[in-house]
């Protein structure tokens, strides 16, 4: 990264995209459900790439893309438009339509309906724990990565991971035993 | 408190996920923290609901996206371009060509500064001088009256004339 910010090639920048397009998009995604604009984020994150002048190689050019990626993510969210999606970045999303519950009658069946569960589960944590916990997950990168990326302490991303996936555990939970949760809560019809 | 409830307390059940998260418990310590059937079934649905995760599939970017940013590279190329040639790409301290001129004006200036005529004092000799030229001077233009004058009325007039009016 340090030698595109000296030499502008056009053939480095497209290298970087090619190896980070995916991640990227995939952590805008994290924090945007529409596929469009987290299109549009993604190529921000890389126009800000190509334009910088302040690269500082104080740490992985890895995590400094996330920072930028997290940092325009963060900057759309706060605009008013997103007012009604997301009432703050740490509060839980617009819960999205689940399957429904129904009985599943062969193990293939049962786990497409684990994942179908599990993604409506990780839809509806707030984004930064939802982030943080897909880049444990999904990217592979370590805590103190996560903590930079993010612009946090590594504590505070050990319990983004940790309520997330207590959450999802007791979304699962729930999905099973509907009576272990509040009529409230679920937000399904008390007949 | 409930089960639930001591999920982020630092107690047995927060180990059980930092178990399943982490795995790096030795075996022993793990059967240890296992040892309650509820224990254990909360550990292996933590488990399952990471490998759930973990399958998930990742979003898949639109050919037009690598399109829309080279477009847009290019256009960010455009609008340096129009600038001044020289305002470009990094930083004006960093651009050789205006540190040149920057050193160039600066050197000019201070060769003016240096060769500059300094303004001597007047010295006694000078003053003698243009002393004795405004003298001359003055003599001149007094031939120059006489010259013109109608000789003998205006003799007699300069000769009545008292001596302090002069």
């Amino acid at each position: 990264m340090a030698r595109f910010v000296e030499t502008r090639d056009r053939k480095v920048f497209t290298m970087l995209f090619d190896k980070y397009e995916r991640p990227i998009l995939a952590h805008v995604r994290r924090f945007v459900r529409d596929p469009a604009l987290a299109e549009e984020l993604v190529q921000e994150v890389f126009v800000r790439v190509y334009t910088t002048k302040r690269y500082a190689p104080d740490h992985r050019f890895k995590t400094w893309l996330y920072r930028v990626a997290t940092n325009v993510c963060l900057n759309e969210l706060r605009r008013p438009h997103h007012g009604h999606f997301h009432d703050s970045l740490d509060a839980p999303a617009r819960a999205p339509e689940l399957p429904s519950p129904g009985a599943a009658p062969d193990a293939a069946l049962e786990g497409d309906e684990l994942a179908a569960r599990v993604a409506a589960a990780l839809e509806r944590l707030p984004p930064k724990q939802r982030a943080a916990f897909l880049m444990v997950r999904h990217d592979g990168m370590s805590h103190e990565e996560i903590a930079a990326a993010l612009e946090t302490s590594v504590s505070a991303v050990k319990s983004l991971i940790h309520r997330a996936l207590e959450s999802l555990r007791r979304a699962i939970e729930v999905d099973r035993d509907p009576e272990a949760q509040s009529p409230r809560s679920t937000g399904r019809a008390v007949p | 408190m409930t089960r639930r409830d001591a999920a982020n307390d630092g107690g047995p059940s927060d180990r059980i996920l930092e178990a399943a998260l982490g795995g790096d418990l030795p075996p022993e310590q793990l059967e240890r923290l296992l040892a309650d059937p509820n224990d254990r079934a909360r550990y292996e649905e933590a488990l399952r609901v990471l490998r759930a995760v973990d399958a998930l599939p990742r979003p898949e970017p639109r050919p037009g996206l690598r399109r829309g940013l080279m477009a847009r590279i290019d256009q960010e190329d455009d609008r340096r371009a129009r600038g001044f040639f020289f305002l470009g790409r990094t930083a004006w301290w960093g651009r050789p060509f205006t540190l040149g001129a920057g050193f160039a004006v600066a050197a000019a200036g201070i060769l003016l500064l240096v060769t500059r005529p300094l303004e001597v004092p007047d010295s006694a000799l000078a003053r003698i001088e243009r002393l004795e030229l405004a003298a001359d001077r003055e003599l001149y233009e007094n031939l120059e009256v006489l010259e013109h004058l109608d000789v003998l009325d205006d003799l007699e007039l300069i000769a009545s004339l008292p001596e302090e009016s002069g």
